[in-house]
């Protein structure tokens, strides 16, 4: 890490801190156990004030020039300090790195900005009721008609939609073909024939699904070619499955059990044990994090290393999550800010159950790695 | 190995897999035998490259990772990571692995993977910090070495076995397991390499961690085999066993260097 990344990092960890009172009073803040789904419009509003949304775009829309890798290391930090960061996720690392890599230069202008000021927030329109895993399957149907699209569909697992402003779809318009019949298109939620259905998870959050019913979206808001979407999706997923803010929240968990147990006179040999070999696969899986988005900053093939990336750190959600509510006992079953380690024990514990399941399941990452990384076919 | 070296760490890299090249391991053990795969005259081959004084400078922390990774792949004697960065074989717990003419006294013991273990030996815990450090490194290095090898031969072996008419590398069960090693392969690479700054301290988390994982990578690289990795001719077993030594005897360091 070079001394200036580390500046920027100690910064966040300062920013992270001053956040502390709006966090304790938002309600779902400590009930989220996933911090990468957690959604405050009041946190993103003050990330993008503070100027950290966005930090690997150009200064002109609102960036820092800065590379991917320093962005990850210091969404780290982020993590470590618990905020929710659904919003700042997919606006900015996923869906905006997108929009930058492949909208035209009127959409990016209009777009990137407001993202970057934490004013404008996305949501993504990616899986559907018959695909999930095989997305290549999506049927949400985009006919063109003059200088618009006509969108009619369903899509499921649309998180934060309830508070976007945004929506980011993948379409259909090419019945004929599969994976090349796809499109990528962008309108504002309130576009009319749009309808936003919340539900509660095992998370602590929440998820949608969305319906589209004759939403007309004029043809400049393609991001990518007509029917060159499925490129445009994958490279969402690269840099959506980098996911090093998680790793930061598991760091503190660790921390905070260790120190728990200590003030509690339980820690003995075997329980720093298991912390000890957790502390060593979390700074693996953060060096798989740190490779990915290097890769991606050198536009190196990178949907292997971001399976990697991803498959590590979810299965470190679970186990980690598991070993939490194991150390600390009955206490570790406590929910809640009164709780041993803010209750986050047994939050995490149900809410990484999602881990191995959203942004792409366990199985779809094995199937990334064992293709596209060593070449099985 | 997928991950590119700077030139000069390259070429050393390549000097070691040289001087390990014309070593072959013990391919067939004999299971409660005792067995030492310990080789001076590779010993000495690597000592000509200047392998034993790895451990005196911070900043050669890099090329005896490149190293240890040759070491690893190669299933080489233990010894060679010891006595390259302890200054001596490693003796915990009252036992000595590969000690023989080394050290005093003790009574010879069959191990899982033929290590010359010599028990009822005095202990001795390392205690220099930058010795310690370069072992760290170096057997982070070895076990992400054992667990490329290993992966190495099983992708091999799944693209050539052919089974219900096509190879083995199709089916998407041996597709996942072969991704999951890769996995922590890669992760184990990248340890050993984190483990070479020399600004570093001695990676105990890593370390901690790593054995475990190894020898999970080479699990599945066994199953991958099948019938052909459970034969002991092929050698595929040798990763299997190496990667619970190691990581035995660094629990029981780990484990004695927290003692007070």
């Amino acid at each position: 890490m070079t001394s200036t990344q580390q500046r920027l990092r100690e910064e966040a960890a300062v920013f992270c801190q001053s956040l502390r009172p709006v966090l304790e009073q938002d309600e779902e803040w400590r009930r989220q156990g996933m911090l990468s789904d957690g959604d405050s419009r009041e946190v993103y509003r003050l990330l993008g004030e503070a100027g950290w949304i966005g930090m690997s775009w150009p200064v002109e829309f609102g960036g820092r020039g800065l590379t991917r890798l320093t962005a990850t290391l210091v969404e780290e930090v982020f993590g470590y300090h618990w905020l929710p960061l659904s919003s700042y996720l997919l606006s900015y690392k996923t869906i905006g790195a997108a929009i930058e890599r492949y909208a035209e230069p009127a959409l990016v202008d209009l777009l990137l900005p407001p993202i970057s000021r934490g004013e404008l927030i996305f949501c993504q329109g990616f899986s559907e009721p018959g695909a999930g895993s095989d997305l290549g399957s999506l049927t949400t149907r985009a006919e063109l008609r003059g200088d618009t699209y006509v969108v009619t569909g369903h899509k499921i697992w649309t998180s934060s939609a309830q508070l976007s402003d945004w929506i980011y779809l993948g379409v259909r318009t090419d019945a004929d073909t599969k994976h090349r019949g796809i499109s990528v298109l962008v309108c504002p939620v309130d576009t009319p024939g749009i309808e936003v259905r919340s539900f509660p998870t095992l998370g602590g959050g929440y998820l949608c699904e969305t319906f589209l019913d004759g939403v007309e979206i004029p043809v400049a808001n393609l991001v990518g070619e007509v029917n060159g979407g499925w490129d445009v999706l994958m490279y969402t997923l690269d840099f959506e499955r980098v996911t090093a803010e998680k790793l930061g929240g598991f760091a503190w968990v660790l921390n905070a059990v260790e120190e728990r147990l200590r003030e509690t006179d339980r820690l003995d040999r075997v329980a720093a044990g298991r912390i000890s070999r957790l502390r060593g696969e979390l700074h693996a899986s953060r060096l798989l994090s740190f490779r990915a988005a290097d890769n991606l900053d050198r536009e190196l093939p990178g949907s292997a290393s971001s399976a990697m990336a991803k498959l590590s750190g979810a299965r470190l959600a679970q186990a980690i999550g598991d070993a939490a509510v194991d150390l600390l006992g009955l206490e570790g079953l406590a929910e809640g800010a009164e709780a041993a380690i803010e209750g986050r024990a047994a939050a995490l514990y149900r809410a990484s159950v999602g881990s191995t399941i959203a942004g792409g399941t366990a199985e779809v990452q094995q199937l990334v790695i064992a293709r596209r990384g060593l070449g099985l076919r | 190995m997928r991950f590119p070296l700077e030139p000069e760490l390259e070429l050393f890299a390549a000097s070691v897999r040289g001087a390990v090249g014309v070593w072959e391991a013990p391919l067939e053990p004999v299971f409660g035998e005792w067995q030492d795969d310990r080789d001076d005259a590779l010993a000495a081959r690597l000592a000509e490259i200047g392998w034993g004084e790895l451990w005196s400078d911070p900043d050669l922390l890099g090329p005896a990772v490149a190293g240890g990774v040759e070491l690893g792949r190669a299933v080489a004697p233990l010894c060679l990571v010891d006595e390259a960065t302890l200054g001596a074989p490693l003796a915990v717990d009252g036992r000595v692995r590969h000690g023989e003419g080394r050290v005093e006294g003790g009574e010879r013991e069959p191990t899982l993977d033929g290590t010359g273990t010599l028990r009822g030996v005095e202990s001795v815990v390392p205690s220099d910090p930058a010795r310690l450090q370069a072992w760290g490194a170096v057997t982070l290095a070895y076990l992400a070495g054992l667990a490329d090898g290993a992966v190495e031969k099983a992708v091999a072996h799944a693209l050539a076995r052919e089974q219900f008419g096509a190879p083995i590398a199709r089916l998407a069960a041996v597709q996942a397991r072969l991704a999951d090693a890769a996995l922590v392969r890669d992760g184990l690479v990248l340890s050993a390499w984190s483990a070479a700054d020399p600004d570093g301290a001695f990676p105990r988390d890593s370390l901690a961690w790593a054995g475990g994982a190894c020898r999970e990578v080479t699990m599945h690289v066994q199953q991958v085999h099948g019938g052909i990795g459970f034969a002991l001719e092929g050698g595929v077993h040798r990763y299997f066993r190496r990667a619970k030594s190691v990581q035995v005897w660094t629990d029981v360091l780990l484990s004695e260097l927290a003692s007070p």
